[in-house]
């Protein structure tokens, strides 16, 4: 008897319980600033010829080579957790070097091996040199140093970077810059709330906030998660359901292998 | 007597495979882009010819929001048309693209969705500033103000019968395929078209199944106890 049916069932018990995955992480990461929900995404398996009438009632035990031919699937499987980019909330922490983006764009830091990562996370630190740099201190770019003898500082919505002195007195100090990219579903996601280009993000584009495509920079705000409490309790009780259907089909199919057991009375 | 039996079998053999085509309608509840296969059913005439009929549901599947611009779905009829690196032309209603290495708009595998003019690329119009890519209902694709191409949408006939190629893919078939109607689709951006696939007609189609093999199964022991009894006859 074929185990295709088994088999197929497995597969989307696999798949579900990786959709829980998912979601799993995208709960644990509500308060996470500036994450960007996943949704698992699946495709199905490819399909085979099946004859559908090996018996005849003619010659038994013989395939009757008039036989017709059906395309049955062979399940599913993962094909990929996509990260989706729509905006998160904006709230308010007074902090000054607390910084979020309205729109598109991301930060680009650089990382200890000299190379680019980008992110949403806006939460920035000053570090003991006088620069900007991440919660993980990676180092904001394009960088700059902060003067010591500084008393605030004011980031424009364009990203201007001006400090306001002791005693009196501003100096600006250059302009923080976006990157975006043609299809934010490409960029590869490699924790700490960073991302790097892959070839199907395409190149960063730079360009300054507010400018056209790009967003604007709010100091004293931060982006929260994108996650939606609501929508992933959802998502979980669909995919638990999936998982729980789909456990059906191996019962059913156990039921019948059963059924085709006992056919023959002892 | 004899041939009873092998009806009844034809009956098991039938109604397992049909749970096969059922559990894949099941694994795929979350496949962008799938659409259910109908369980067959055999049609045998008075001279014992089988015929078969196998129908794909090309019923419009849910459409959900996902916010990346290059995601598309189609509501009404139509597929998105693919071309593999070998030339094999393939139909699809999965929109999951994304650009490749060379800035054409590929499907998530690297097949090159076409447009009117063939493959689109959109290599050109990347490092220009204002590129945020607007596809419009009709999938006329718009980089800023500059028109690039429109995303080719066709229809063939008898598209339930279409041959499954995987992914959620189909293979046109011999009568070839034509340029959908502007008004028969339309196309949204930043969404997806959900599987087709209803747990509920899942679940009734394959408990009527479960049933239908017991009630095969039944018979099967009854003409078996019959032919016992035939068997006795002969015994003084």
């Amino acid at each position: 008897m074929s185990t295709r049916a088994l088999r197929t069932a497995a597969s989307g018990m696999y798949a579900q319980q990786l959709n829980i995955e998912v979601v799993s992480n995208n709960i644990a990461n509500i308060n996470t600033t500036g994450f960007k929900k996943n949704k698992a995404d699946f495709q199905d398996l490819m399909y085979q010829e099946v004859n559908i009438n090996p018996l005849t009632s003619e010659t038994p035990g013989t395939e009757s080579t008039t036989t017709t031919k059906i395309q049955i699937g062979n399940g599913v499987k993962p094909a990929a957790a996509t990260k989706i980019f729509i905006q998160g909330d904006i709230t308010q922490t007074n902090n000054q070097l607390d910084l979020a983006i309205q729109g598109e764009g991301f930060f680009q830091v650089r990382r200890t091996d000299g190379t680019f990562a980008y992110t949403r996370d806006g939460s920035f630190k000053l570090n003991a040199d006088g620069k900007i740099v991440t919660s993980g201190g990676f180092q904001l770019e394009p960088g700059f140093v902060l003067p010591s003898d500084i008393e605030s500082l004011q980031i424009g919505k364009d990203g201007s970077v001006v400090a306001n002195l002791v005693g009196g007195g501003t100096n600006t100090l250059g302009t923080i810059e976006l990157a975006r990219f043609m299809n934010n579903g490409g960029l590869m996601a490699i924790g700490d709330n960073l991302y790097v280009e892959t070839p199907a993000s395409g190149q960063p584009i730079i360009g300054t906030p507010g400018d056209q495509g790009f967003g604007t920079i709010n100091q004293g705000y931060l982006e929260a998660s994108n996650v939606d409490i609501v929508e992933e309790m959802i998502a979980m009780i669909a995919a638990q359901r999936a998982y729980e259907i789909n456990s059906k089909t191996v019962k059913t199919v156990e039921e019948m292998m059963t059924m085709a057991n006992n056919l023959k009375r002892a | 007597m004899i041939k009873g039996i092998f009806t009844a079998g034809r009956s098991l053999d039938h109604r397992i495979k049909n749970i096969d085509v059922i559990a894949n309608n099941l694994a795929n509840l979350n496949t962008t882009g799938f659409k259910r296969e109908i369980p067959f059913s055999e049609i045998i005439n008075e001279y014992g010819d089988v015929y078969v009929k196998k129908i794909t549901s090309q019923q419009q599947g849910d459409i959900l929001q996902t916010s990346n611009q290059l995601d598309l779905a189609i509501s009404g009829k139509g597929f998105f048309l693919l071309k593999d690196k070998d030339g094999k032309i393939e139909l699809t209603r999965d929109g999951r693209f994304k650009l490749d290495d060379e800035g054409f708009l590929v499907n998530y595998n690297g097949k090159k969705v076409l447009g009117k003019n063939g493959e689109i690329s959109i290599a050109e119009s990347l490092l220009s500033k204002d590129s945020k890519i607007i596809i419009s209902r009709s999938g006329e694709i718009k980089i800023g103000d500059k028109p690039i191409d429109t995303i080719r949408v066709v229809q063939v006939e008898n598209d339930n019968e279409l041959e499954r190629s995987g992914a959620s893919n189909f293979l046109p078939n011999e009568q070839g395929y034509f340029d959908a109607k502007d008004d028969t689709y339309s196309i949204s951006q930043g969404f997806l078209e959900e599987s087709n696939t209803n747990p509920i007609v899942e679940m009734e189609a394959m408990i009527q199944l479960n049933k239908e093999y017991e009630t095969a199964q039944k018979v099967i022991a009854a003409l078996d106890t019959s032919l016992g009894q035939a068997n006795e006859m002969g015994k003084v």
